[in-house]
Parts: structure tokens; C-alpha cells; sequence
């Protein structure tokens, strides 16, 4: 298990670096993307995210935790953002590595899953051009 | 008893502080939560949206606060 809150850009292969493959038959991975517009498809300007880190980590710990339990997977890598993200860079990577590929679809699918329902972390969109100031009657 | 409060984002943006120390008579989150609207008003919209984290394990408003704890409040979250 790997686990980091960093303030520094994250990548796919950083999480790789963390991972023992060694016997192992497959690996997925989910990498998440900050969009360049908001859930109304206004252009943003980049995205800012803010953790609870002690807790983050607890919460990121109980998942791999979880992982383990369910599938028998050990090898889980999960990097995530804090800070200023620019759109198209990586906000979050979650890497599973397990003997076959079943495990390692079904790990990682819950892993980004439960992520974004316990682990506290927020983000915040800001607009890429600030809103026109509303006109008083 | 004394605890120490975190907040965080909307929330800290609202209370412009993200920690405070409050000392505080009732016993439960939730009353501690009804005791921090008090002092920031700004809190009320998020009553009914807000998540609360007792010594960094999520928790309901009726969990039973200690001497020392630390008790966060958030909106709900939206990593990823």
C-alpha cells in the first residue's frame, strides 16, 4: 500500500514506482483528470483542492484495508492532489496490481468509488473568466 | 470542556478560520455545532449539508464529545 496527499503534480508512473510486481498478472490503474469546464460547461481556469490530511490518510488507509479483505490485493498505490491543479493534469491516480485481472478492475473501481464518498478532500472550481457583476434594479 | 475545531472549505471560508479553540457546555457534535452557529451565523446555510468528523473518525451529530477531542466539519466531500 502507498498513500500520498502532495501538493507536487502526480502521474501515473509515480504510482508504478510504488507498486511490487513481481508475480503478479495484471494491473489497473484510474487516473482522474481535472476538466476544463464545469458541471454547466463553463471554461475553468484551473482547480483547487484542500484535504483534511490526518484524516485523508486514515480514510485512504481503510479502503486498501478494504481492498485486502475483499480481493486479496495488496498492491494498491493512490496519489492524490492538494493544492492548485491545472485543467488536464492529474488530480488523482489509483494504481491496483493483483494476479489476475478481475480483482484488480473490481479494486480499483471501488477504490476511486469510496474515495469520492469518505476520504475528506474538496475541490473547488474556479471560473475561468469571473462573473459579469449583476446589474441592481 | 475544551475542544479544538477544525473547519474546512466552504465552511472556513464562511468562519474565516480553519482551527478554534471553543469551550463549550453541552456534550454531543450536533450541540456543538448549534454553539458554533451562534458564534458565526454565516454557518446556518450549511446546516443541513454538513459532515462531521469526531478525532478524525466520521461521526453523527449525536456522537458524545470528550475533554481535548478535535471535531471537524465539512461539506460532503468531493475528492477525485
Amino acid at each position: 500500500m502507498y498513500l500520498e496527499i502532495t501538493e507536487r503534480p502526480i502521474s501515473l508512473e509515480d504510482a508504478l514506482a510504488h507498486l511490487d510486481l513481481i508475480g503478479l498478472g495484471g494491473l489497473v490503474a484510474f487516473v482522474g483528470i481535472a476538466r476544463p469546464t464545469d458541471s454547466q460547461g463553463c471554461p475553468l481556469s484551473h482547480l483547487e483542492y484542500e484535504a483534511y490530511a490526518e484524516m485523508a490518510h486514515i480514510e485512504m488507509e481503510k479502503l486498501c484495508r478494504e481492498i485486502e479483505r475483499r480481493w486479496g490485493v495488496t498492491q494498491v498505490a493512490v496519489l492524490h492532489r492538494v493544492g492548485r491543479v491545472e485543467i488536464g493534469t492529474p488530480s488523482v491516480v489509483i494504481a491496483v496490481a493483483s494476479e489476475h485481472r478481475a480483482e484488480a478492475f473490481a479494486a480499483c473501481q471501488y477504490a476511486i468509488d469510496t474515495l469520492k464518498e469518505t476520504v475528506p478532500i474538496w475541490k473547488k472550481e474556479v471560473p475561468l473568466l469571473s462573473k459579469a457583476p449583476t446589474l441592481g434594479v | 470542556m475544551r475542544v479544538q475545531v477544525k473547519l474546512f472549505s466552504l465552511l472556513r471560508e464562511a468562519v474565516g478560520h480553519s482551527e478554534l479553540l471553543i469551550d463549550f457546555r453541552g456534550e454531543t457534535a450536533g450541540e456543538l455545532w448549534e454553539e458554533l452557529q451562534r458564534r458565526f451565523p454565516a454557518l446556518a446555510p450549511f446546516r443541513s449539508a454538513r459532515a462531521i468528523a469526531v478525532n478524525r473518525q466520521h461521526a453523527h451529530e449525536s456522537a458524545l464529545l470528550s475533554d481535548g477531542d478535535e471535531i471537524a466539519f465539512f461539506p460532503p466531500v468531493s475528492g477525485g
